[in-house]
């Protein structure tokens, strides 16, 4: 059975807790009364291997995966990205599913099989990315081979027009749209996963994406042409709270069950990071696989799909806090959604906190409007510019210019997106598309529009006052300057670890 | 229009970089030892918040298990070592007892096999019958080409009848690399990588068609070293299991880089 997670209201009793900034960790005492939210633990081992097969030979909708195929058919297998599990996992449920759906439309004899990894706007996947997603076996099968490659939303030849909405032609994956047959695998590991938006983000055309998720950009067009012209099947992989184990145990462990072995490894990991080049912070945890419990696959129509794995998902992440706070605190880890690499940027980082953590609550927030979020972060410049080029220059040169989205919108995301050293860059060097920054910029503006105050503990000056923030030394400072606005005895609620739960407020 | 900034932190102001400075890499130990031991009390664990104690007695205490010993998974530890082991088709966490039958062909190889076997399985290697019929599983190794291994396979798979259990098949296949010459300096290691893959269970009374299926599974298991995974699974390839040749060759043919991009390339072939 897993533990489930729980809201600790913090008492004399409760030790110092664990705080994560990037590549940092640190212990920090918050003030009594103060709402700690701990995930649940991953303990639910499922099996994934007979899941996936339960699911394929029974999906929602009663159509078998395998009755669904015939000798000479065109098959297309997508999967989401990198970005869609962080940290990475040991042993990839995506390969699990994918191996099983080879392994059917061998036996139907399919022959015409293609895999495109769903990446969007994302960077594309190379070769090492593949392997550690699909395994071995499918990475090498199709090594070298056009049939497994990543979505380019900038390649003409490789989209086709699906329909047209506000004078944009709506373009989709060719392969995709041209197939008797796709499959979409996703993993479920938070609620923006599986379903039409993630099928959508990750094979349209740039301009398409664009549309339907830029500023005041509108899915519902979109998804009725995807949905007609295309003929999906989702399967979705559910995935508990990824744990750690060995010498970074302390990372997922509750504080007042670590161990000698695990406070002496804190000591050591804090002593070592401090040190030690960020690059050693980025590998330590980007390449370090942790396991993850399966809590159910599911598979069928995709919106039904998405329904089924977010309310399997809801039901075993969701943890309770009384009431909506006045100030929500929250670290950022060294590797996440927006930087799988573990080298994103300051706009990544802000991105987990005001779009992410921030969103936890779902449609009732965490923090109530007008309160403040603080966040551990060094916001800093020592990050990956080869794949995060656009955030970069858009930090650079346009945030000094102009902060409003609709300014950025009309002003400097078409120069951008029209440049083609950004799109070659994308295309073939591996990194983000530019558009992508500005939609992680647009992303931030429901939260930068209800906080009063949004703080980075230990950031750097400049890059904060850019984005519009604050930076704080110290965790009792970002209180100070909150207090200014909240008072001396502010309602706190504290996400420990934003990865693998939900928060509903009572 | 260009946003203002405060003086301090406007991105127009160029200011000399500070030059580098020396860290103290225990500057603000004294005070992490403080907080690691704050309400650490010792032969007792730390104090717990008082929520945790009125948490049902079952969600207080983390059990944490380890599904899979995959220690040598680890980068860190692989490095440590010189070993790369990647593990496949070996998802099923089942505790259920079972024979693992092993193609291996060194001890080294057989080394990485009990490393990669999951721990809860509790792999014996004696005392088989008695082992079986105590829940816990057997490991038997053969190298599937000598005039023996016939009998082994299917002693292993009568076993396996005998006592309804399944039969799992594995191979490991390593990528050797040439030994270092002894230095009195400091060389870059190279690291072994070896591949541990797992096939489906097998599960039927008749220990001949057991014994049959096992030599159908283990010829795939190779069949996609020698080709891909993808053309076993499509029918393309026959299994290459009785090519009868030796370890080193069929480690030359692997480590050909025009047959196999996706590998790393080995300093084998110039």
């Amino acid at each position: 059975m897993s533990r489930p997670g729980f809201a600790l209201e913090v008492d004399e009793r409760t030790p110092p807790t664990l705080v994560r900034s990037a590549s940092d960790v640190r212990l920090e005492r918050f003030s009594l009364g103060t709402q700690i939210v701990y995930p649940p633990d991953g303990q639910a081992w499922g099996d994934a291997v007979s899941a996936t097969a339960e699911a394929l030979s029974a999906p929602l909708d009663g159509r078998s995966f395998a009755g669904r195929l015939w000798s000479g058919m065109r098959l297309t297998i997508t999967f989401a990205d990198i970005s869609a599990l962080t940290p990475p996992a040991g042993d990839d449920p995506r390969r699990v599913v994918v191996e099983q759906l080879l392994t059917t439309a061998a036996e139907a004899g399919v022959d015409d099989v293609v895999l495109i990894a769903a990446t969007g706007l994302r960077r594309r996947l190379g070769p090492e990315d593949m392997r550690r997603l699909l395994g071995e076996r499918v990475s090498r099968s199709f090594a070298s081979d056009p049939r497994l490659t990543s979505h380019d939303a900038s390649d003409d030849s490789g989209l086709v027009t699906i329909g047209e909405s506000d004078g944009v032609q709506l373009r989709f994956n060719r392969r995709v749209v041209e197939s008797d047959l796709v499959v979409h695998v996703s993993v479920v590991t938070s609620p923006e996963h599986a379903g039409w938006d993630e099928f959508i983000s990750g094979l349209a055309s740039a301009e398409t994406i664009d549309l339907a998720y830029g500023w005041n950009g509108d899915p519902k067009p979109v998804r009725e042409a995807v949905a007609d012209r295309v003929d999906a099947m989702a399967v979705a992989v559910v995935l508990g709270q990824p744990s750690y184990h060995g010498p970074v145990r302390f990372l997922s462990a509750r504080e007042w069950e670590w161990s000698i072995k695990d406070q002496a490894a804190y000591l050591t990991s804090r002593r070592a990071l401090a040190s030690a080049p960020v690059q050693a912070g980025r590998y330590l945890y980007a390449a370090r696989p942790v396991a993850y419990p399966v809590l159910g696959v599911v598979a069928g129509p995709v919106d039904e799909v998405r329904d089924a794995a977010q309310a399997t998902l809801t039901y075993e992440q969701c943890v309770t806090v009384k009431g909506a706070a006045d100030v929500l605190v929250t670290g950022v880890p060294s590797v996440h959604a927006a930087a799988p690499d573990g080298d994103g940027s300051p706009l990544g980082a802000a991105w987990w906190v005001l779009h992410h953590a921030y969103g936890l609550g779902g449609a009732t927030p965490i923090v109530r409007d007008g309160g403040a979020v603080i966040a551990f972060h060094p916001l800093g410049d020592r990050f990956s510019t080869r794949h995060h080029g656009a955030a970069a220059d858009l930090i650079a040169e346009v945030l000094p210019e102009a902060s409003d989205p609709a300014e950025i919108a009309s002003r400097f995301l078409p120069r951008f997106a029209a440049d083609p050293w950004y799109t070659d860059l994308y295309r073939q060097r591996g990194a983000y598309h530019p558009l992508h920054a500005f939609h992680q910029w647009f992303d931030l503006q429901p939260a930068i529009a209800a906080m009063g105050d949004i703080i980075f503990v230990g950031a750097n000056r400049r890059t904060a006052e850019v984005m519009g923030f604050r930076a704080a030394t110290t965790y009792a400072d970002a209180l100070e300057i909150a207090s200014t606005r909240l008072g001396r005895r502010p309602a706190i609620t504290y996400v420990r670890d934003a990865v693998g739960v939900q928060v509903a407020v009572s | 229009m260009t946003r203002e900034f405060a003086s301090w932190a406007d991105p127009r102001h160029t200011s000399r970089p500070r030059p580098p400075s020396l860290h103290n890499p225990l500057k603000g130990f004294v005070r992490d030892v403080t907080l690691v031991g704050r309400s650490w009390r010792w032969g007792r664990g730390a104090l717990r918040p008082g929520d945790v104690d009125r948490l049902p007695a079952q969600q207080r205490r983390a059990a944490l298990p380890v599904p899979v010993r995959a220690s040598l998974r680890d980068p860190f530890v692989g490095w440590l070592k010189r070993v790369k082991v990647e593990v496949t088709g070996l998802s099923s966490r089942s505790r259920e007892a079972r024979v693992a039958l092993a193609h291996v062909e060194s001890g080294a190889d057989l080394a990485v096999l009990l490393e990669s076997i999951p721990a809860s399985w509790k792999v014996v290697t004696t005392r088989i019958p008695k082992a079986l019929s105590q829940g816990r599983s057997v490991l038997v190794v053969t190298d599937f080409a000598s005039a023996a291994a016939s009998d082994v396979v299917a002693q292993a798979a009568q076993l396996a009848s005998r006592y309804g259990r399944p039969v799992v098949p594995v191979v490991v296949r390593r990528l050797a690399v040439s030994p270092q010459a002894p230095s009195r300096l400091p060389t870059p290691r190279t690291v072994d990588e070896v591949l541990v893959r797992y096939g489906d269970e097998i599960r039927d009374e008749n220990p001949v068609a057991v014994a049959q299926r096992a030599f159908d599974v283990v010829g795939d298991l190779l069949a996609e070293d020698d080709a891909t995974w993808w053309q076993v699974v499509s029918g393309q390839v026959s299994s290459p299991l009785v090519r009868s040749m030796p370890a080193w060759r069929r480690l030359w043919e692997r480590t050909d880089p025009d047959r196999d991009v996706a590998r790393t390339q080995r300093r084998i072939w110039r």
